[in-house]
C-alpha cells in the first residue's frame, strides 16, 4: 500500500496509472492521481496530479498540485501549484496560484483579491 | 506495480477501467472492468456490474460479477447479485444472495 504524506489527513486515495475513471469522484481525503479521470472531481482536500496523469474534468478542490495534464475548469479553495511539468488547459480560480517556469498554461486565471479603492 | 486505493471518504459514480490491482475502502457505483485483482475492504461499498480477474469481498457488493479466475466472499462480506466464475469461495459467515454460474471457459 502506498501511503501519502498529507498535512492534516491520515488516509489517502491513490489512482494508479493503469486505471481510468469516467464519471464523478468526490471525497474528503488527499488524493494522488497517476491515471486518467474524465468527468468531475470534488475533493475537500489536497489533489495531486502526477506527470503520467491525464485529467479531463471540472475540478473543485481545496488544494491542487499539478505535475501532469489537466483540461477543464479548476476551482481551488486555497493554493494551486502548477509545476514545471504541468500542462493545463482551461480556467483556474484560486486565491493563491503558483506557476513554475516551464509549465504550460492555456486559458483563464482568476485570483480572489481586493481591488484598491477608486478603481 | 502501483496499487490503486479508493479511500474511505471517496465516492465514485461512473466507470472504472484498468489493468492494475484496485482496493476499495470507499464507495463505487457504476461499472468496473479490471484486468487484475479487485479487493473490496470491510468498509467498502460497491454497487456495480464488474468484469474482473479475481475479486475478494470483505465489504458490501451489489451487482453482477464476471470473474475470469476467482470470486472470494470472506466472512465479513455481503454480496447480492449473480456470479459467473470458474472458482468460488464463500467463507463461513458471509452473506450471499444470487445465482452462481461456474460453467465458464
Amino acid at each position: 500500500m502506498k501511503i501519502l504524506s498529507s498535512q492534516n489527513n491520515t488516509q489517502a486515495g491513490f489512482i494508479g496509472r493503469g486505471i481510468e475513471i469516467k464519471g464523478s469522484l468526490s471525497g474528503e481525503e488527499a488524493l494522488t492521481v497517476e491515471g486518467k479521470i474524465t468527468g468531475e472531481i470534488y475533493l475537500g482536500n489536497h489533489l495531486r496530479v502526477e506527470e503520467s496523469a491525464e485529467i479531463n474534468a471540472n475540478i473543485e478542490v481545496e488544494e491542487l498540485t499539478a505535475n501532469g495534464r489537466i483540461t477543464g475548469k479548476i476551482q481551488c479553495g486555497s493554493v494551486a501549484h502548477i509545476t514545471q511539468t504541468a500542462n493545463i488547459e482551461g480556467e483556474l480560480y484560486a486565491p493563491r496560484i503558483i506557476i513554475e517556469e516551464g509549465a504550460r498554461f492555456n486559458g483563464r486565471i482568476e485570483m480572489d483579491f481586493e481591488l484598491p479603492e477608486g478603481i | 506495480m502501483s496499487n490503486t486505493i479508493i479511500g474511505h471518504t471517496l465516492v465514485i459514480d461512473g466507470e472504472i477501467v484498468g489493468d492494475e490491482s484496485l482496493t476499495i475502502l470507499g464507495t463505487v457505483k457504476g461499472k468496473i472492468e479490471l484486468n487484475n485483482t479487485l479487493l473490496v475492504e470491510k468498509e467498502g461499498n460497491v454497487e456495480a456490474d464488474m468484469i474482473v480477474n479475481k475479486i475478494t469481498i470483505n465489504g458490501s457488493v451489489t451487482g453482477n460479477i464476471h470473474a475470469h479466475e476467482k470470486v472470494e466472499i470472506q466472512e465479513a462480506g455481503q454480496m447480492v447479485g449473480d456470479i459467473k466464475s470458474p472458482r468460488i469461495f464463500i467463507a463461513d459467515g458471509a452473506v450471499f444472495k444470487g445465482q452462481i454460474d461456474m460453467d465458464v471457459d
